[in-house]
Order: C-alpha cells, then structure tokens, then sequence
C-alpha cells in the first residue's frame, strides 16, 4: 500500500513494521519543530544568551550564572513541558480511541480533576511531596472508573460519555474548592498555582519522574495499540478479530490515566493539549487509529512548549501560567467542534 | 486462502445462551455444516442472533459448550479462534476517515504481532479481499462516506481477508435496499462456491435464506423447531409452526427453491376463515 511506509524482513525471522507517510510525515515536522523551540527557549528569556553562550553552559564552560540559567531554570522547565505535552497527547489520544470519541479527553471528563483533588488534597493537608504522584493517579483512576460504570457499560451513545465527565469534572472542581478554603493560606497559593497550570519552578526531579513515566507507558502503548485500532470497530467485532476486549481496555484505560496523572503532578490540570494534539495529529495526518499516536505526541510536545516559551514572554516582565493559554486556545476548538456534533445529531 | 478451505467444525452440543440470567437459546445442539451456506431463521426474539453470538464464542454458555475442530470454544485462545472463524457482527462502528483498505487490513490482525504488522502475506489477503468484494476501487474511500450496500461489501472484505475457513455473519442485508441485499448474498453465493468456505448467516427473509442456503435451520423460543434442505423443510406447516403465519409455498420462478407468500397471521387466518364459513 502505496501510503504506508513498510520495513519488512522475510526470512525467519519474519518483521514488519507499518507506518501511514502522513503521521509520518507530521512526525518529523512536529519533532523538528519542538527541537528548534527547545533551543529558542534556552536562549531566551528575561536573561538572554546568546546561542554561543548557551552552548558554552550545556558544556559546563563559560560563566557560573549562564550554567545556572540554563541548567537550574530553562533545561529543566523545557523538558517538562516537551514530556508532560507529549504525554497529556498520547493520554488524549487513548481516550479519544476508546471512547469512539473526539471530544473526550483527560481534562474534558475529569480524569484530570480527580487526579487534582488528590494532588491538592495532598498538598493541602501538608502531605509528603512524594506522595503527589501517586494519590493523583489513585485520583485520576477514580474518576476514570466513575465515568466508566456511569457512561460506558453496555455502549451507550457517544455523547453520554462528554456529559457525565462534564458532571466528574463539575464535581472534582468543587471537591478542590472545598479543600482550598479549608487549607492554610501559603499551602492554598502554592496549590492554585500549581492548579491552573504551570511549569514555573519545574526541575530535574521533574523530568525524571515524566522521563520514567514514559518510558514505562510508552511501550505499553505501542503494545496496545492494535488491541485499540480494533476496538474502535466495536467490542464485538473486536472479539471476533481476537482482541481480549475487557482486558486491552483496562490496561488502555491505566494507561491513559497513567500518563494524565502524572502530567498533572508535574504541570497541573493544563486543559486541551491532550484534547487538541490527537485532532491535530489525526487532520494534519489525514489518518485515523492507532498510527497517529506518536506524531501526536511530537504536536502535544510543540504545542506545550510553545504555549510555555509564549505565556513566559507576553507580558514581560511577568508570566502567565501556561495553564491559561492553552485554554484560550483550546476552548474555542473544543466549543465549536461541540457545536459541530450537535448541529450533526451527535453521529461523530 | 486460494482453492478449496479446509473444512474446521463447528457444533454447539446442549448450548444454554442466557441474558442477564434469561435464557434465550435453550439446550440447542446444533452442527453446522462443512463448506455449506447454513441460514439461521425465524421470528424476532427466537435467538437466532445469540445463537450466532453463542456459536462465536462472544457470548459465554450458561449450559453446554460450542466445539470448534473439536476444542471447546471457549477455553481456546481467542486469537486461535480468529484465524478459524470470522464474524461481521450487527452493527460494527468505524472510525470517522478510515480507509476501505485500512478497515479490510484490520482484518489480519489475528495473523500478526507488534513486531509483524505487515507482512507480505497480510498484503496478499487484503488485495484478494478487495478483488473478490469488488471493492477494489473504494480502497481509498473513507468507510463512512459510502452507501450501505458498499460499506457491508467493505465490512464484508474486512472478515474475508481474516481468511477463516469459517465466517459467521449476523444479518448483513438488514438495513440494505433490495438491490444491495442481492449484492450481498450472491457475494456470500460466490464464495462458498468458489472458495468452499463454511458460512452461516442469519437472516430476516425466509425466501432469500430458501434461495441461498443449502442448510436452514429455523428457531422459536430458543428452540430449532425445523431443520434441513430448505427444498425438503419450507412447507406451509413449517411457516405456520415456525413464523405464526399462514402461507403458500410454491416453487420459486427463477430458482425452483421454495418461495414463500404469506397470507395472514396464523389467529387471524382462522378468523378469516371462520367468517368465510
């Protein structure tokens, strides 16, 4: 098939790998992308240096503050937000999958709240920082689970799904309401920062835990994804493809969940990259499935760290948390895509 | 799968389908064929559909067991199933965009593995599918843009290039203009002649399944209330038996196979009768 790229041994034994040339394409540009952003954000800043510079102080070379710049405050903060924009994507875009989908995503149906609750209920309550991480995905899967036994069970209409997460979310915002007014008042600050979205302050330990995380849940995904592909068909076409339908499900589910809930640790809630990216990926692509999840996850990584570079600098000398931008601009989308199913009679 | 296919048995022995605890198909034994077009037919509600859920394994027995070659179904690996039987469930959903070729290509899915995902074999099936479904000119066409008769010829080509000696097809010409549902089961026709696979088909018309099947078997209440050749078993009594409804049979023009003409339901039948006397 002329639009695949095939790599494929014949001898035993036998490989093969196949890739649409469109996510393929999109890949590269998103990567290439993302790369060149990497090195305008580690030169620019309210402390600029200059490209000789920059690369003096990857090197250790060249003066103390330079190091200190780029290694303590922009490789680190620049990292996070390539992996926690790739993973928020790759998160997205098994949601939007197994749900048959395009309007659900991790932040839409509350996957993200819960995941914050947990967080700031940790925060809050002057828990250990270690501990984020994981009551956020304990969070993030109990919301998951809700939405699942509410909508899901025995394939109801598509929409439903985006309604009752709207509700999770509504009701994981209030959860976290209610914990900010019962918090001490440098706690409740440092949480609602961190609760719009921000990778201020974001360091090494970061990266390594949003590294880690993708190193696991990434290969798992690649496994998965032909399970996925099928199950989009329908649960029972799937079975009789012979596809474990209620296992590849929730493994794919603690997947999703997995990678939302950590972003968020690192990040915070930040909305509609995980909704955008897949749409993106899918329309740029022209491909649809499993094929598109890595240049998904390559536009996840260029938009987060485009709307960081872009929420760091706009109203100079201050900044916005990025949390902010990416809802300016992914709110618009997600509204007039709703507004597209609706008008459609919800057939997406 | 090129020439004659290896015949693999099917049996259900003393099957029990129930949902939610109520049993739809009941203590049902049942063996399909080899290299045969079996129709499963009769009212709604009969469990002719479960029956066919049953028999591929999607749904688990409450009593009884399905064999395939043999194996207990249900303790098979599923993906050992899959390259022996195929089904084209009801009402499969696709995702908006997806190529014909990339829908018939998800059909291999049971012959590969992360690191085989394309092999030159998978590529031989998907080309043989297109050609034998004609849809070889859709390939590039989005499933969800065509007509009903192309999208069934597509989902059709899909379970084809599963190349399962056995294909099991939940009532494909429901929702199909006449036109189409002709499409459709001369397709079905054309291959288990040419191909000698073992099909079963559940269908709604009691003449299209006299028409296309060598093997009917007729439900009521989870029960086979009559099964053989439909020459030998389409009779009036059967009709009545069977659907509730007083007929005629006569011998079909074009085929010779029995045809069919309902008159009125069986109660109303008598009333007309009576009112006539």
């Amino acid at each position: 098939m002329h639009d695949h790229l095939v790599l494929r041994r014949d001898q035993r034994p036998a490989i093969s790998f196949r890739i649409g040339m469109g996510s393929l394409v999109v890949l590269a540009a998103a990567l290439a992308g993302t790369l060149a952003l990497l090195a305008v954000g580690v030169g620019s800043g309210d402390y600029p240096l200059s490209p000789i510079d920059v690369v003096a102080a990857i090197v250790g070379q060249g003066d103390e503050r330079h190091q200190f710049v780029v290694w303590t405050l922009r490789l680190p903060r620049l990292l996070s937000a390539v992996l926690v924009g790739a993973a928020f994507a790759v998160s997205g875009a098994i949601f939007q999958s197994l749900t048959r989908n395009p309007l659900v995503a991790p932040d839409i149906i509350g996957i993200n709240g819960g995941a914050s609750v947990a967080a700031v209920a940790v925060i809050v309550l002057g828990g250990p920082s270690a501990l984020i991480a994981p009551a956020a995905f304990v969070g993030g899967l109990v919301a998951a689970i809700a939405v699942y036994l509410l909508a899901w069970r025995g394939g109801v209409g598509r929409m439903r799904i985006v309604l009752i997460g709207i509700g999770v979310a509504a009701l994981t915002t209030a959860g976290v309401d209610y914990l900010l007014t019962r918090g001490e008042i440098v706690e409740v600050q440092r949480a609602t920062i961190w609760l719009v979205g921000s990778l201020y302050g974001s360091g090494w330990s970061d990266v390594g835990l949003m590294a880690g995380t993708l190193a696991v849940l990434l290969p798992a995904t690649f496994l998965l994804a032909r399970g996925l592909n099928m199950l989009q068909l329908g649960d029972d076409a799937a079975a009789g493809l012979g596809v474990q339908t209620e296992r590849t499900r929730l493994a794919l589910l603690l997947v999703g969940v997995g990678l939302a809930a950590v972003s968020v640790t690192v990040a915070g809630p930040i909305g509609f990259v995980a909704f955008i990216a897949p749409h993106l990926a899918r329309r740029l692509a022209r491909a649809s499935g499993s094929g598109i999840i890595p240049a998904a996850a390559a536009i996840g990584a260029l938009l987060l760290i485009l709307a960081d570079i872009v929420a760091r600098r706009i109203i100079d000398p201050a900044e916005i948390p990025v949390g902010i931008l990416t809802v300016l601009l992914g709110a618009p989308y997600f509204l007039w895509l709703l507004a597209r199913t609706s008008r459609s009679g919800g057939g997406l | 799968m090129s020439a004659r296919t290896p015949g693999v048995g099917l049996r259900s022995d003393h099957l029990t389908l129930a949902y939610d605890g109520v049993p739809i198909v009941k203590d049902l034994t049942l063996a399909i064929p080899e290299h045969r077009i079996t129709a499963l037919v009769g009212p709604n509600a009969c469990g002719k559909s479960t029956l066919l859920r049953g028999l591929s394994r999607l749904l688990r027995p409450r009593g009884g067991a399905v064999y395939l070659d043999g194996r207990e179904i249900h303790r098979a690996p599923t993906r050992e199933v899959a390259v022996k039987l195929g089904l084209l469930p009801q009402a499969p959903s696709v995702p908006e965009g997806l190529t014909v070729q990339d829908l018939v290509g998800r059909g291999r899915y049971p012959h590969q593995a992360w690191f085989r995902q394309w092999s030159a074999e998978d590529e031989a099936a998907v080309e043989r599918a297109l050609q034998l479904t004609n849809t070889v000119a859709l390939r590039e066409r989005a499933v969800d843009e065509l007509s009903g008769g192309q999208r069934q010829r597509a989902w059709i080509a899909m379970a084809l290039a599963q190349e399962t000696p056995i294909m099991l097809l939940d009532e494909p010409t429901t929702y199909l203009d006449l036109a189409h549902q002709i499409e459709v089961l001369d397709l079905l026709h054309e291959l288990n002649e040419r191909e000698g696979r073992t099909i079963v088909i559940v269908l709604h018309d009691l003449n299209q399944a006299a028409r296309y099947a060598h093997h009917l078997v007729a439900m009521r209440d989870g029960r086979i209330q009559v099964i053989g050749r439909p020459a030998d078993v389409v009779t009036e009594a059967m009709v009545r038996s069977v659907f509730g409804v007083e007929s005629r049979v006569m011998p079909d023009p074009v085929t010779g196979t029995p045809m069919v003409i309902a008159r009125a339901r069986a109660e109303r039948a008598d009333s007309v009768e009576a009112v006539r006397q």
